[in-house]
């Protein structure tokens, strides 16, 4: 998946390639595929370009109002923390 | 590039990162745009972390052209045991606690602004739901033991019980006839009781909602209630008196009284329901409910105790105190086991670990501390809340500790990994900080009575000044600080004496009584002359070095609450508590009223680098320009829609800056006397909006928790820093981008500009005889200057210094 066109990798130009930014981390975890899952997660350009990308859901709570939650934080916090699960401890 | 990092180095960093993004998540959740500078600020200080992970991303970020960013040069207070900071309440969260599987966190906030029960997952820290209208029961929060229903009064007489899994109300509960002030579950999660102003308990199907029992307890009503585990009900009457009355839950019979030596402010039951714990003023009382005997009277406390709890195994008690202590009880023999010591202030709440290893207590004094059962010993304090710590909770795991604060947020901390706190910043809020004119140091000023020195190059504290003033031990007041323009002093006032230390050496000089007003003093731009406000009201003019008295200005109204503004060359304007600014310019002489605020306060105020103007908060929430010599008017600008409370003119003069209770900074062209832009962003007061050096950027320092960059020709915000408290001061650096606020919780952040570059530096041309000259503000030498300079740009002539200066087109 990791050759897969889009902003993240070596290339940054065009649109990004929203699944890749999604799922990247999650099928190199499972892949089992430890040094490029490292050089991804560690990677601010591909934080940067997931938190722009990956952008706010808007909720409607019960009483109909409308409120922006940023939820790509959340994502980028079960990446690390399903990555830190499947790393061989040592 | 992971080939040559081993697992173990991997795991590492990754754990750091994911600690990073967990401390910063709630800031991420609003602002994910700013992720490399929150994860590189938390990143920076991690011990573990390979600096080569950064260097590459720091160096980009680091280039010209990038976004803004902000840069702390030191660590903040926060213990390595901090989690996760739950944020999204807008007022004091007054509760917390963990739902029964330890999967949910409720907070709840029962102010004016925020009126909201909030539900998150433990894990993520995502608000599950907002329970809109829902109150507290002023003795808690109330969930069903089985984890699946939230219990919540209300004003408008009713008792709502909200689903925690949908964060819907699924049933509202009616029939008092006057506010419910408390309700509990049963332990079976079957029933409710609840307990009315009036004096009415009521018993209902927590299933259904149908009542199944009321009747009047309490003729002057009651305050809480609770469910036994046999079926009985127990009420608390509310003053006077307060006593605890127990019912039987099924027939409404009174059972027996049980009569505190005072009222019982807080209870607690052992987990078998035979013994009931009950604060009575400076005592705690035990009482056993199969008797309904006192089994026994705890006096010890030297003041009230606010809170009780008993542990998992009913084997010891613990009260805490406004004595500013904890201690721990033998549940079977009464007998004292500990007394914890160590909060500065009053303890607001106490919890035993379910596991009964530890004890958590949360304080007025900002802090939770972690208590080791076994040794009465302190294992850690825990710092990171910006405000009064109200309450705290511990998971059924006994892995995590929640508390809540006035702060507005919630911190889960970690019960594993209690390392120590960064001795950083102060005890207490920053109420002052400055910056030397040489740019080498920095002093800040706290509500702990501490004056410290900083380095600006490292961000490390080079000294805690010695203080001579007496000090009290609890938290207290304290007024400013400030550095001779010469950077030979060290000024501030602790408390209510101005105190003053040699820079170099931070030796201690003299002490100064004043008056008790904020800023009752100033020291005149060559550093020789202090001003300050005597306890008689007196306008004192003494020398910095000896502190020989020069003069005494006097007043014809004497009050002992006026403040000096500025000590200039031929001038010194006063502020007084009346609402008067004064231009002195004869010792002896009453000062030239230059402005009258009718006995209305005068805030903020400010008085041009060329000293013609003084620009000051006016009538109606203008901005008054006045002449400094004569005080007439020259206009009255009208914009902000609060209080001026901040006020600052350029360097060069040509804007004024104004910070305001409206959330606005706003900026106003002196020259046309027009508005020139609105910065607008803030959510809370703008307590200080300071131009750069160069007069490029104004820096906004406010109570939403933020400090922001903007600039001054487009007036658009070019960075942004969330803050752990309200900001309380600010200061800039003489020369390089790096700025300086202090907050409410004792942070000081020490913060550098980045991908802002400064222009040339503005400097005003002093008059010396007939000779004209400034002084380079980075290599400190003076520099003559012909006539025609005035008004042009300079390069500093010394060896590798080069500073880029522009001349104002006047000289003082």
């Amino acid at each position: 998946m990791d050759q897969q066109p889009g902003r993240v990798g070596q290339e940054y130009a065009g649109a990004p390639n929203l699944r890749k930014l999604d799922e990247l981390p999650y099928q190199q975890t499972m892949g089992n595929l430890g040094d490029d899952l490292y050089a991804t997660v560690s990677d601010f350009r591909f934080l940067d370009v997931k938190v722009a990308s990956l952008g706010a859901i808007e909720c409607a709570g019960a009483d109909g109002q409308v409120t922006k939650v940023h939820a790509v934080v959340y994502l980028l916090q079960a990446d690390f923390a399903l990555a830190l699960e499947r790393m061989p401890k040592e | 590039m992971g080939q040559e990092v081993t697992v173990a180095r991997r795991r590492t960093i990754l754990s750091a990162f994911e600690r990073s993004l967990m401390r910063e998540a709630h800031v991420l959740a609003e602002r994910p745009d700013i992720i490399w500078q929150q994860l590189f600020n938390r990143l920076q200080w991690e011990d573990a972390l390979p600096t080569e992970t950064l260097t590459a991303s720091l160096e980009q970020r680091c280039a010209e052209g990038v976004t803004p960013w902000l840069r702390m040069r030191a660590p903040i207070q926060g213990s390595s045991a901090l989690l996760r900071t739950f944020s999204g309440h807008t007022d004091a969260v007054s509760d917390c606690v963990f739902s029964p599987d330890g999967a949910l966190i409720i907070t709840g906030a029962y102010g004016i602004r925020d009126h909201t029960i909030k539900v998150w997952d433990a894990q993520t820290g995502r608000v599950c739901h907002t329970l809109e209208g829902a109150h507290n029961s002023g003795f808690g929060l109330r969930i069903s033991p089985d984890g699946k229903t939230i219990a919540a009064t209300s004003d408008d007489y009713t008792l709502a019980l909200w689903d925690i899994e949908t964060g819907r109300r699924r049933i509202t509960l009616g029939e008092h006839r006057a506010k419910v002030v408390d309700c509990a579950f049963h332990p079976n999660s079957t029933q409710l009781v609840s307990a009315g102003r009036d004096g009415t308990l009521s018993v209902w199907d927590a299933t259904t909602g149908k009542p199944l029992l009321a009747f009047m307890a309490s003729r002057t009503g009651l305050a809480a209630c609770a469910f036994a585990p046999d079926e009985r009900v127990i009420g608390f009457a509310d003053y006077p008196g307060r006593a605890i009355w127990i019912w039987d839950a099924h027939t409404g019979e009174a059972l027996a009284g049980l009569h505190p030596r005072d009222g019982a402010l807080h209870f607690a039951l052992t987990s078998d329901g035979t013994l009931l714990v009950a604060t009575e003023g400076r005592d705690v009382g035990v009482w056993d409910l199969r008797t309904y005997e006192r089994r026994f009277h705890l006096p010890g406390h030297s003041a009230r105790v606010i809170a009780c709890a008993v542990s998992a195994d009913d084997a010891f008690i613990v009260s805490a105190s406004e004595d500013n202590t904890l201690k721990v009880w033998d549940t079977n023999t009464g007998r004292l086991r500990w007394t914890l010591r160590g909060h500065l202030t009053f303890v607001r709440a106490c919890a035993i670990s379910p596991d009964g290893t530890y004890i958590v207590s949360a304080s007025q004094d900002r802090t939770v501390k972690v208590w080791d059962v076994t040794t009465g010993q302190e294992r850690a304090t825990l710092w990171g809340h910006g405000g009064e710590v109200r309450a705290c909770a511990i998971s059924p795991d006994s892995k995590l500790i929640i508390s809540a604060s006035d702060d507005h947020i919630a911190i889960t901390w970690s019960a594993r990994t209690l390392g120590p706190s960064a001795n950083v910043g102060h005890k207490g809020s920053v109420s002052a900080c400055d910056i030397s004119a040489d740019g080498a140091f920095s002093i800040s000023v706290g509500m702990d009575h501490a004056v410290k020195v900083w380095d600006i190059e490292t961000g490390r504290e080079r000294a805690a000044l010695p203080s001579f003033t007496s000090k009290s031990h609890d938290l207290g007041f304290s007024f400013g600080c400030t550095i001779s323009p010469d950077t030979a002093y060290i000024l501030a006032q602790p408390h209510h004496a101005l105190e003053i230390w040699e820079a170099q050496d931070t030796k201690w000089r003299q002490r100064w009584h004043t008056s008790d007003s904020v800023g009752n003093w100033a020291i005149s731009e060559d550093g020789s002359t202090v001003a300050m406000m005597d306890l008689n009201g007196n306008l004192v003019l003494r020398t910095a070095r000896t502190g020989k008295r020069l003069a005494v200005l006097r007043r014809r109204k004497v009050t002992a609450r006026d403040f000096v503004v500025n000590v200039g060359k031929w001038s010194l304007i006063s502020a007084t508590a009346d609402g008067q600014a004064r231009n002195w310019r004869t010792p002896n002489q009453p000062g030239l009223v230059i402005l009258d605020r009718q006995e209305e306060r005068l805030r903020a105020y400010a008085i041009s680098p060329d000293y013609t103007l003084v620009g000051a908060e006016g009538p109606n929430r203008t901005l008054t320009l006045l002449d400094a010599a004569s005080g007439e008017e020259r206009a009255s600008l009208q914009g902000h829609t609060g209080e001026i409370i901040s006020c600052v003119f350029s360097p060069d003069g040509r804007f004024i800056i104004t910070g305001s209770t409206d959330g606005t900074a706003r900026i106003w062209d002196v020259v046309s006397l027009e508005p020139h832009a609105v910065l607008a962003g803030h959510s809370g007061h703008v307590v200080a909006a300071w131009p750069t050096p160069d007069a490029s950027h104004v820096v906004t320092a406010s109570w939403d928790h933020t400090l922001r960059v903007w600039n001054i020709a487009s007036g658009q915000q070019r960075a942004y820093l969330p803050l752990s408290g309200y900001a309380e001061c600010l200061a800039l650096h003489p020369w390089r981008p790096i700025a300086l606020c202090g907050v409410n919780g004792g942070n000081l952040y020490q913060v550098d500009l980045m991908g802002i570059a400064y222009g040339p530096i503005i400097v005003t041309a002093r008059l010396q005889g007939t000779n004209l000259g400034v002084c380079c503000p980075i290599c400190r030498t003076n520099l003559a200057l012909g006539q025609n300079q005035l008004g042009s740009d300079l390069t500093c002539v010394q060896r590798d210094c080069d500073c880029r200066m522009r001349i104002n087109p006047f000289a003082t």
